[in-house]
């Protein structure tokens, strides 16, 4: 049990599957954060101070990289 | 290795690293100043230093050996191996520490539980700083006396005399700002070895047919993601959940030396901002130095100890003046990892310990003193405890250990505290000490529980676990915190007044 044997009959597929939701909750948990909350602090709202976008760019290319490899 | 043009370039690389350190000496009149650097970074220094903190000189040598034997599966470590641990980080954790005011993480534990929780994280932490310090230096150390032959003594006090006069004058900034050119001078060498060896071996595809084709063994060298059936240490489900479900959410959660730049951020924004920035940089960190692994390989195969492949390979491709380069790279491996640890152990000292317990009534300057006085007797300490790693084969294995039996727990109960308000002060307590209690049996028994050899990933998750677990049963058995005690450290109960958190942190303080 300790050693995660029971998961060792799912294909690699699904450790492919596992980690891009991991990459993908983050993203969803951002995308629900007020927007006062993510400008809180920044010296005005011009679109690239949008933390969102920044996590956006952040998960796509980490996407990407898992789908290559 | 080193001709007369690569020993200028390390030099003036020195130099100018000594330079900035005594500039940012001017900077520094309070002990907020020193230990978190007036908080006034800017996100992108900060993201910087998060990155190069991360990075040690041993790293240059260890992750391109370990690609070299595994492939490119070590670059878990850096992409879904910190990647969604740094935006939770940034997103969540960071912005509450900043709010909340404090230097510490044990600070943090102390305010939302109490004070047995933050002298016990306290203490942890400044045990593993300070026997890490001397490891570090001494590994460097080791490592330049075989590559290069020189007296190992004479590399760690070269080394320890710059960190420690740019660390003790400057604080955070200087630490900070060092970072800065240290990871620019990182990258440069790491870019130059990693163009010229694609460009040697004839392209990317030229490389990925010349290892697959070196045998079956080499088959998945270009697959992150491998099966628990195969006989690797990295299988997708240690990856999985002992790497992107605990020890990376512990590691940039609940690290003293990474969150403490944060802290130093200017504003809130900023120290979101930095987080983030520092997970865009630290995606360029397999490519810059898992792939000169997998060149090694293509170059020059059949090396047995892969821990000698970066030097082969410096040696195989590089002109004279850029091996300088990539050897001043290396010091700012060493260096940044070495000033990281310096000043955050002194600001655990003096903030958790010192003035907690010594002497609480003392002025800013006297703080500030202090903070100073421990970051050059810790200096002294590791320069002469670094040749007593090398009487003790397992230290290093020891304090390794240390970390991952406190790193599960310590997740549990920052994420439990941060985001459910239930969680009392005896449940936090309770998970911390049986998160630990979990992970040092599991420890013991390792070799009658778990079928690989090294199961730190494995170990991470149960005692993460089993920390979650009590603490929640804990908490519900105890009397819950009051709504004033938790307002500002919870989330979703803000507390943008700052005027009114100062003195609800006065209040709580005196009681």
């Amino acid at each position: 049990m300790f050693n995660f044997n029971w998961l060792s009959d799912l294909s690699n597929s699904w450790g492919r599957f596992f980690i891009i939701l991991a990459f993908i909750a983050p993203l969803v948990f951002a995308f629900t954060m007020k927007k006062s909350y993510i400008y809180e602090g920044a010296e005005d709202n011009t679109w690239w101070r949008n933390l969102k976008l920044w996590v956006l760019l952040i998960v796509a290319v980490q996407i990407a990289i898992y789908l290559y490899f | 290795m080193l001709n007369g043009i690569d020993y200028l370039i390390v030099l003036l690389y020195f130099a100018g690293i000594l330079w900035m350190g005594y500039y940012f000496k001017n900077f520094v009149h309070t002990s907020t100043d020193y230990f978190l650097a007036g908080k006034m970074l800017p996100f992108w220094a900060i993201g910087m230093s998060i990155v190069v903190t991360d990075i040690g000189a041993v790293d240059f040598i260890g992750l391109t050996g370990q690609a070299y034997r595994y492939g490119i599966v070590v670059g878990n470590f850096d992409w879904i191996g910190s990647v969604p641990a740094m935006i939770l980080a940034a997103l969540v954790f960071v912005p509450y520490y900043w709010r909340a005011g404090v230097f510490t993480i044990p600070e943090y534990l102390g305010r939302r539980y109490n004070i047995y929780v933050r002298t016990i994280h306290a203490c942890v932490w400044l045990l593993i700083l300070t026997l890490n310090l001397g490891i570090i230096l001494w590994a460097t150390g080791v490592m330049l006396s075989e590559l290069m032959g020189w007296p190992i003594m004479s590399s760690i006090l070269v080394t320890a005399f710059v960190v420690g006069l740019y660390t003790i004058l400057g604080g955070l900034s200087a630490v900070v700002m060092t970072d800065v050119v240290q990871l620019v001078v990182m990258f440069i060498g790491a870019i130059a070895v990693l163009i010229l060896g694609i460009w040697q071996l004839g392209g990317w595809s030229a490389m990925v047919q010349k290892i697959t084709s070196l045998g079956p063994e080499y088959a998945d060298h270009f697959s992150l993601i491998l099966s628990p059936n195969k006989n690797t240490p990295y299988p997708w489900t240690g990856i999985f959940f002992g790497l992107a479900i605990v020890l990376a959410p512990a590691y940039f959660i609940a690290n003293q030396t990474i969150v403490q730049r944060s802290l130093g951020a200017r504003n809130e924004w900023h120290a979101k901002a930095s987080v983030l920035w520092g997970a865009f940089l630290k995606m360029f960190i397999p490519v810059l130095f898992v792939f000169p692994g997998l060149i090694a390989l293509g170059l020059i195969p059949g090396i047995e100890d892969g821990d000698r492949a970066f030097p082969s390979l410096i040696k195989h491709l590089l002109p004279p003046g850029m091996t300088g380069l990539v050897f001043a790279a290396f010091f700012a491996g060493l260096m940044s990892s070495v000033d990281s640890a310096l000043n955050s152990a002194a600001t655990i000292w003096t903030k958790d310990i010192y003035e907690r317990f010594i002497k609480p009534e003392a002025n800013d300057l006297h703080y500030l003193r202090v903070g100073r006085i421990f970051t050059g007797v810790l200096l002294v300490f590791a320069v002469l405890s670094a040749p007593i790693s090398d009487l003790f084969e397992g230290i290093y294995l020891y304090i390794q250990t240390i970390f991952s039996i406190f790193q599960g727990p310590t997740l549990a109960i920052l994420l439990l505290g941060m985001f459910w308000r239930r969680t009392s002060q005896w449940g936090g307590l309770a998970g911390l000490v049986g998160g630990i209690c979990v992970a040092t049996i599991l420890y013991m028994f390792k070799e009658s529980l778990f079928t690989i050899d090294d199961p730190f990933l494995y170990i991470a998750f149960w005692s993460f676990l089993s920390g979650l677990v009590i603490a929640t049963i804990v908490s519900l058995l105890t009397r819950p915190e009051p709504l004033e005690k938790i307002r500002g450290l919870v989330y979703g109960l803000v507390l943008q007044d700052n005027e009114l958190q100062t003195k609800l942190r006065k209040q709580l303080d005196e009681e």
